[in-house]
């Protein structure tokens, strides 16, 4: 099958500084990628690289099959590109309806196919009955769902997100973003969402590229992106990381936690990283069992974490369900579940 | 970061063609000046009289725009953080000398005291004139400011009265800057005024000149000396402008604003009364007592065909320029490079011409290269544009660049093509902007005196060239209606202006 959208050892450079380097990776027809770094990595340079508003010195941009650009050369002018663009903050034209905004790629804005076409693309994301409404009449969640039916219109290969929620309250967050994908869904739509958010781009994306330090550092399913994270960046970066140094003889690793098991083969010294849960507290604790004392406790309502100094006064959190969080002075012995990370 | 984009022909060729146009009669002030070879120039500069008339020159700009700094600031306070009833209409009100032409007012004054004439009432004119320059964007920026600074202020024990003074002043002093170097550059450049009063300098002398015998190259060394006075000015407000558009687009906490007791604001009212008396009052008090005690007997119609084209001029010049504008705009605000930098420098440059100065270079062009349009309505028209096309510019670039650019981004990607999106996003979303570059093109045409005076085919009059050929004459009679006429006509962009100035910030 053709990738939506292909990028083959992109570069790209503003003056001495290199912004994208070397940068790879495909986008699935029919999926939601989330491109996961933190702020100022480059990814809105790459989106802008991929849109066509910024020509990079190297590489290939393949859209639906098709060169965009190539060797530092701009094949396709971004107007002919088929992309949509879901900016930061929605960006829908003050100056249009609701409506009119849906509508401003399509070619005979006034013919039926036309009308028809909108009215279908405001019911796909629920907001039918706005159509002659003013942009500023709206929520900004409600902008958001109308800048993204307004790029959906013209049924471009790919759609891409930037930062789409950066702007929203949390809690309002957490709804749109639930509709915004269910409208993606439905449509069939191919999209690339630029987040930072790591939470945002584990629950709402088949796959998840990360981007770290200008280049794409891993890309796969969220699930495996948690588990197996390549480097021990990519470990840290999504989701929380507790770091022990470590002895590392190849299925195993020994540390301050004890000797655990190990997910991928490593000998030597290593740095040894464990989720914040899979430290437990050990209600039936042996002789062997590693100890420590709590120096930091926070609640956070369905769960909290605690920090806990260990004897070689290395600090692990462990995440734990409300009802069990200790008193900070307390001593606690702990043990960890499954297996660990190890990064020489 | 810069957006390297080329721009698309249709922009960068008229914007190119702007840059010419601006810069094209300062090449041939050049030729003029030196035309009898370099030392008859210099000549020119180190005369004695010449150095009278810099520090003439130099001194009436510092007293006028001292005066405009304070009375421009404590006007903008009053409409804006005042507990004064009709705000609005005080606002508008007092930004109404923008729509007097100094000569009208000097006039106006000479003819009720006499003794007036010379650098005092000049000074006192020019002030009640240009003060707006100061208030404008004072109150725009006022409207801006943080007013929880002063409330922070008065919590750590200050007194209102030096809140004031060590808080808000020191918040809008960047715009307090800018409008003097405004008003700085529109007293070195103002021939109306001085020429009604009398006092020589370099805007009088150099027309004197002009009219003496037309020896190119004093009037045009003359007029570059002015052209480099006023460079040093422009340099100046320049720095100013990009601190205030940077401070106020930072967005600040607005909440509601502060209104001062009545106890702060008696003086100022005083101070506003005073503003609107003398720079209103006078010169329409007086126009209309010329008219009904006129002795001659007015010929309506002509006043009536004067007004048709003055009006049709104005018109001309406002089209003119925006076209221009327009693409000019578009260029600086969107696609930065070396095209945008090269053009930019040309509108800079033409920004510190005075009228005058653009008059006279714009003759030298006619009699050289385009004879047959010598004094006729294309080359007046000509001239006026590169008068008014920076300021004309700078309206339509400053709101291109507060509409973002992301919307313009997802309309490409939407599939429009880059000049469909100039129309379809840019233009539209600027209408402010552009409606404003507008009013301030027809309402200098319309008030434009020296220009106008120079470059007019013989036989059509403007309300502005009428106004002056009676007065010059003292038949006040016969200035009457003209004068009213052109105070009408003014006070509607005049608003438009004054209304968009301190809107912009105050959403």
């Amino acid at each position: 099958m053709t990738a939506a959208l292909e990028l083959v050892g992109v570069t790209h450079r503003f003056g001495e500084t290199t912004v994208l380097d070397d940068v790879s990776f495909v986008v699935e027809p029919g999926t939601i990628t989330a491109l996961l770094g933190p702020s100022g990595v480059g990814k809105t340079t790459l989106l802008r690289v991929i849109c066509g508003f910024e020509t990079p010195q190297g590489g290939r941009i393949v859209v639906g099959g098709r060169d965009v650009a190539r060797d530092g050369v701009s094949l396709v002018a971004a107007e002919h590109r088929g992309i949509g663009l879901v900016p930061q903050e929605g960006a829908l034209f003050p100056h249009l309806s609701v409506a009119n905004n849906v509508s401003f790629g399509l070619k005979q804005r006034r013919s039926r196919e036309s009308r028809e076409r909108t009215s279908h693309l405001l019911d796909l994301v629920g907001l039918a009955q706005c159509a002659d409404q003013r942009p500023e009449e709206l929520s900004g969640g409600m902008q958001q769902r109308v800048a993204l039916a307004r790029a959906l219109a013209p049924n471009p290969s790919v759609v891409l997100l930037d930062e789409p929620f950066a702007s929203l309250d949390a809690a309002l967050r957490m709804s749109v973003r639930a509709e915004i994908v269910e409208a993606l869904r439905r449509s069939g739509a191919t999209a690339l969402w630029v987040t930072h958010d790591q939470q945002e781009a584990l629950s709402c994306a088949d796959h998840v590229a990360v981007m770290l330090d200008r280049r794409i550092v891993q890309r796969g399913a969220p699930v495996e992106l948690y588990r197996s994270p390549a480097t021990q960046a990519v470990a840290e970066f999504v989701g929380e990381a507790v770091q022990l140094r470590g002895r590392a003889s190849g299925t195993t690793v020994a540390c301050a936690m004890g000797e655990l098991p190990l997910a991928q083969q490593v000998v030597g010294e290593v740095t040894v990283i464990v989720r914040p849960e899979q430290i437990e507290l050990d209600d039936a604790p042996t002789a062997t069992s590693p100890r420590g004392r709590v120096i930091a406790s926070r609640f956070y309502g369905h769960d909290g974490e605690i920090d806990v100094r260990l004897p070689n006064d290395e600090i692990v959190i462990a995440r734990l369900h409300a009802r069990l969080l200790p008193t900070v002075g307390a001593d606690v012995a702990l043990r960890v579940t499954g297996q660990a990370l190890a990064f020489a | 970061m810069t957006r390297l984009l080329r721009a698309p022909v249709a922009i960068a060729a008229p914007a190119l063609l702007a840059a010419v146009v601006a810069i094209v009669p300062l090449i041939y002030l050049f030729d003029a000046s030196l035309s009898r070879g370099v030392d008859a120039a210099v000549r020119e500069v180190i005369v004695s009289r010449t150095t009278i008339l810099l520090i003439r020159t130099l001194l009436l700009t510092l007293v006028v725009t001292a005066a405009c700094a304070i009375v421009g600031t404590i006007n903008a306070w009053l409409v804006v953080r005042s507990s004064l009833p009709l705000r609005p209409v005080w606002l508008i009100l007092l930004a109404m000398p923008l729509a007097i032409p100094s000569y009208l007012s000097a006039f106006a004054w000479v003819s009720w005291i006499p003794t007036m004439s010379g650098f005092l009432g000049a000074s006192v004119v020019l002030t009640l004139a240009s003060y707006p320059y100061v208030m404008l964007p004072v109150a725009a920026m006022l409207r801006g400011a943080d007013p929880m600074l002063e409330d922070v202020a008065r919590s750590l024990g200050v007194s209102a009265q030096s809140a004031l003074v060590r808080v808000t002043l020191r918040q809008v002093a960047p715009a307090i800057w800018a409008g003097s170097l405004l008003v700085a550059l529109y007293v070195v450049s103002d021939f109306g005024a001085v020429a009604a009063m009398r006092l020589e300098t370099f805007t009088w002398v150099i027309y004197g000149a002009y009219r003496a015998g037309f020896n190119p190259t004093r009037a045009a060394t003359l007029a570059l000396m002015l052209v480099a006075l006023a460079l040093l000015l422009i340099l100046l407000e320049r720095r100013f402008r990009t601190r205030v558009t940077q401070r106020i687009g930072a967005g600040t906490a607005r909440s509601s604003v502060r209104r001062a007791p009545f106890t702060l604001v008696a003086p100022a009212l005083i101070v506003a009364l005073t503003s609107i008396g003398f720079g209103i009052g006078v010169p329409l008090v007086s126009s209309i007592s010329w008219t009904r005690n006129g002795t001659a007997i007015t010929d309506w119609s002509a006043v009536l065909e004067t007004i048709m084209s003055s009006f049709w001029i104005g018109f001309l010049t406002g089209l003119a320029t925006l076209l221009l504008a327009l693409p000019v705009g578009i260029l600086l605000a969107r696609f930065k490079g070396h095209l945008a930098n090269v053009t930019e420098g040309a509108v800079f440059v033409t920004h510190s011409l005075p009228g005058i100065v653009v008059a006279l270079s714009v003759v030298y062009l006619g009699i050289n290269l385009v004879r047959p349009l010598y004094q006729q309505v294309p080359l007046l028209v000509f001239g006026q544009v590169i008068i008014f096309l920076p300021l004309v510019v700078g309206a339509v670039r400053t709101s291109i660049e507060q509409s973002r650019v992301a919307l313009e981004d997802v309309s490409r990607s939407l599939g429009v093509s880059r000049m469909a999106t100039v129309f379809r996003v840019t233009i539209p979303l600027a209408t402010p902007g552009i409606a404003a570059g507008g009013a301030l093109a027809v309402l200098g045409a319309m008030k434009e005196l020296p220009t106008t005076l120079i470059l007019r085919p013989t036989s059509v009059e403007t309300l502005a060239t009428s106004i002056w050929k009676y007065s010059v004459v003292s038949d006040f009679g016969a200035v009457g209606p003209y004068a009213v006429a052109l105070m009408f006509l003014a006070a509607l962009p005049t608003a438009l202006l004054s209304h968009v100035a301190v809107a912009k910030v105050a959403r």
